[in-house]
């Protein structure tokens, strides 16, 4: 089950290396608007960025991510098929500290409309237990929801130049969204309905998976 | 260029030192699988018909009649064993019981040093959970009203060779008597027909009297019956109420075999109290009548007529209902009075209905509870059969026509009863019962007391199988019992578990003790009901721990039973 959760988290993390691609034109005092696609570990989106002034710029954006693998949970005498999955929506507000050329100090906070996993299970087996035994079908299915809620500071950095000097660069972003704790819900249908008990663990296992990693790529164009 | 990869691989470092400090988020989860697939939840309780004595504990059960198949143990087998004297049973997925067309089945055993067990039950609901608790008489201790006779004769070969007689002994609580004559030349047959070799005749006979207490003889099953035949071969319906005059269980085995019947009918002889009424003249029993004469088919629940049984006197001018059998079973004299109806409660648990006549009395009793918004129901024994009185929400008197035996000798108890869905209440005395001798015009109240407040926590139980060999957890499908320790069995209160939960009340700082038996093992705990969290003590089958919220009074108690699943 762990590797599973290592699997979410790493495809969260998809795509955030490439090395900024950086244009040598020189910086236009009087193009200080830029729009930014994204794509990274909380998804595709956009971003309108502003700078104030050398120092310091402005970004508002959203941006949206999904997520599914199949079949990665193995559970000792529960043999199951099931699908886990992420879902990130996020509407954020950043503010960029630009000490340096190449080097951006990030930070800000989102409203995530969604934040949310999920881990949905059928039995694949009959179940035996002291006589009863039960198809998958009567068993039911069960979810496991997990929910972060709706707002998350952010803190993370920039590298790479913000405005691209003519039309168009790429630069990335590093950071990560501080969550609220989690909170894990079960979900069952017919004879899986009492996993209420098993939520409470997991919730009380995740009350730390709070920091949820941002690396992405943005490609800007500066109008 | 070198300074940004130092500031991303610190970066990524402490991101992935953050994430792989996190614990796994599924670690020690475990599956629960509810396994309340299966209907009509039925605790069967054994108790000693002496009150107070220990009762029949672990033993196999036979489930036989005209339903049986549709009867499983609470985890859906069909071996059926009793454990510390509680069987759980329930119905297949297929069965459908109603009131208009119950389930019915018949519940019997055999345990050393006891009477033969028999039970007929009959269940009307798919949801509520039926409860039956079953006096079952020890040899060695019979209840006052009756008396036990456990003997060896000599036999030649399988055959009498001298007329054997049997008679009952009179103890402080029954000054009468039965005797069973065995003709000489009696052999003896087995159940399929054949003829029994054996050098010894063991018997042992249960004779139901009237009690020096005055209190009518209670039949092997109770004196309320839906399965009796007439004389006429014809079954009385709904039901009848079996006035008994008398009845006697006669079980003999030789040659290691259960004798079943004989080649020459025995002559029973049952002492009649002098001046005991008849139920059908309303006269007292006098010699020279007949009075009717029944036996219980143990394997059907039935009564059938089997003919009368003539009054005589003996020398000594004492009246004797004498009866020639030719078969073993439990034999009774009575009359049957038929049942006008059957009620039901709220939570489908049927009583009779009788008409008035002269030899019942209808005496209005009251019971009282607190203030409550559950509802409630009450079971008040002692009369012709039992009745229950339900209590909705907020109600707190009800009075109702309970029909007893006209004679000064009734003994009333009122109780609360299992239901499936209202939490079980805790009063400061769960069981009332009145003197044991009062008049017809009387008018018995019984008030539950509900303890200081202070004194209540209210209570949720949820009580697991951990399978040890799988990530798997299910919720216990039973009927427990919660007694107080040091407490009479009497004032054992009764949860019904589904899917391992149940609610009810329990007084704070009193030690409790649970007992659940599934599939004939017993698994017990202990606990103090403590407005504090604790862990449940270690020692006994189920670990786990108790949470008090001080904000709903609420004690949450989980346990588990680890064990190997299947």
């Amino acid at each position: 089950m762990k590797k599973t959760f290592n699997l979410l988290f790493t495809f969260l993390l998809l795509s955030t290396t490439a090395s900024a691609q950086e244009a040598t034109v020189p910086e236009s005092p009087k193009k200080p608007m830029s729009l930014q696609v994204l794509a990274g570990s909380q998804g595709v989106g956009a971003n309108f960025r502003y700078v104030l002034n050398p120092s310091v710029g402005l970004r508002v954006g959203g941006s949206y991510a999904y997520a599914g693998i199949n079949d990665k949970i193995n559970m000792s005498g529960f043999n199951s098929k099931n699908r886990l999955s992420g879902k990130l929506s996020t509407i954020h507000g950043l503010v960029e500290l630009m000490p340096e050329k190449f080097f951006r100090v990030v930070a800000g906070a989102a409203y995530m409309p969604d934040a949310q996993g999920n881990v949905h299970f059928i039995p694949k087996d009959s179940q035996s237990f002291e006589g009863i035994t039960l198809s998958p079908e009567e068993i039911g299915t069960l979810d496991f929801n997990v929910d972060w809620g709706t707002f998350a500071p952010y803190l993370g950095m920039g590298l790479g130049r913000g405005i691209p000097k003519k039309k168009f660069n790429v630069n990335i972003d590093l950071g990560a969204y501080y969550l609220s704790s989690p909170t894990v819900k079960a979900t069952g249908t017919k004879l899986l309905t009492n996993n209420d008990p098993n939520a409470a663990i997991i919730q009380n296992n995740m009350k730390d998976y709070r920091f949820l990693p941002v690396g992405q790529l943005n490609f800007n164009f500066k109008f | 260029m070198k300074t940004i990869l130092k500031k991303l691989t610190a970066v990524l470092a402490v991101i992935i030192i953050l994430y792989a400090s996190c614990k796994n988020p599924a670690d020690d989860v475990e599956i629960i699988v509810n396994t309340d697939i299966f209907k009509s939840p039925t605790l069967i309780q054994f108790v000693n018909a002496k009150k107070g004595a220990t009762g029949p504990q672990d033993f196999t059960v036979q489930i036989i009649g005209p339903n049986a198949d549709l009867v499983r143990t609470s985890t859906g087998g069909r071996t059926y064993k009793a454990s510390s004297g509680l069987l759980n049973l329930v119905l297949d997925r297929n069965a459908n019981p109603t009131q208009t067309n119950p389930v019915q089945f018949t519940v019997s055993a055999t345990v050393p040093g006891f009477a033969p067990v028999f039970q007929d039950v009959i269940i009307y609901s798919a949801t509520q959970p039926t409860f039956y608790k079953v006096a079952v008489a020890e040899y060695a201790n019979p209840v006052a009203g009756s008396s036990s006779l456990v003997t060896t004769r000599e036999l030649a070969n399988g055959t009498t060779n001298s007329e054997i007689t049997l008679t009952t002994p009179t103890n402080t609580g029954l000054t009468l008597n039965t005797g069973i004559t065995i003709p000489t030349g009696t052999s003896f047959f087995d159940a399929t027909g054949a003829p029994i070799s054996g050098s010894q005749l063991e018997s042992r006979i249960i004779y139901s009297g009237s009690g020096t207490n005055g209190l009518s003889p209670v039949l092997t099953g109770g004196n309320v019956s839906r399965n009796v035949i007439d004389a006429n071969g014809k079954p009385i319906l709904p039901g009848a109420y079996l006035a008994t005059i008398g009845a006697v269980t006669i079980d003999m085995f030789a040659g290691g075999r259960e004798v079943k019947s004989f080649s020459k009918p025995l002559i029973v002889d049952m002492e009649i109290k002098q001046g005991m009424i008849n139920p059908s003249t309303q006269q007292a029993i006098k010699a020279g009548e007949t009075m009717p004469m029944f036996s219980l088919n143990d394997e059907t629940g039935q009564w059938k007529a089997e003919g009368n049984a003539n009054v005589i006197t003996n020398a000594a001018g004492s009246l004797f209902a004498r009866m020639s059998i030719t078969h073993l079973s439990v034999w009774a004299i009575f009359e049957p009075i038929k049942v006008r109806d059957f009620k039901f409660t709220v939570h489908d648990i049927a009583f009779p209905v009788f008409d008035s006549q002269p030899f019942f009395c209808q005496l209005p009793v009251t019971v009282t509870r607190p203030a409550s918004a559950n509802a409630q129901t009450f079971g008040i024994s002692g009369g012709i059969g039992t009745e229950f009185v339900d209590f909705g929400p907020g109600e707190t008197t009800k009075t109702v026509t309970v029909t007893t035996e006209n004679s000064s000798a009734k003994s009333i108890t009122v109780q609360p009863v299992a239901t499936g869905s209202d939490p079980v209440p805790t009063y400061v005395e769960n069981v009332l019962s009145s003197a044991i001798s009062f008049g017809c015009n009387a008018v018995p109240t019984f008030n539950f007391v509900a303890p200081p407040v202070a004194e209540v926590i209210n209570a949720d139980v949820y009580v697991r199988f951990d399978c040890t060999n799988k990530s798997l957890q299910t919720g216990i499908n039973a009927i427990i019992k919660v007694t107080p320790v040091g407490a009479t069995e009497d004032q054992a209160q009764f949860y019904n578990l589904v899917n391992g939960k149940a609610s009810g009340s329990m007084r704070n700082g009193v030690t409790y003790e649970i007992v659940a038996s599934v599939d004939g093992t017993t698994y017990k705990s202990q606990f103090k009901a403590d407005k504090n969290n604790f862990v449940l003590p270690s020692g006994f089958d189920l670990s786990g721990s108790a949470a008090f919220d001080p904000a709903t009074n609420r004690l949450k108690i989980e346990g588990f039973v680890r064990r190997n699943c299947n």
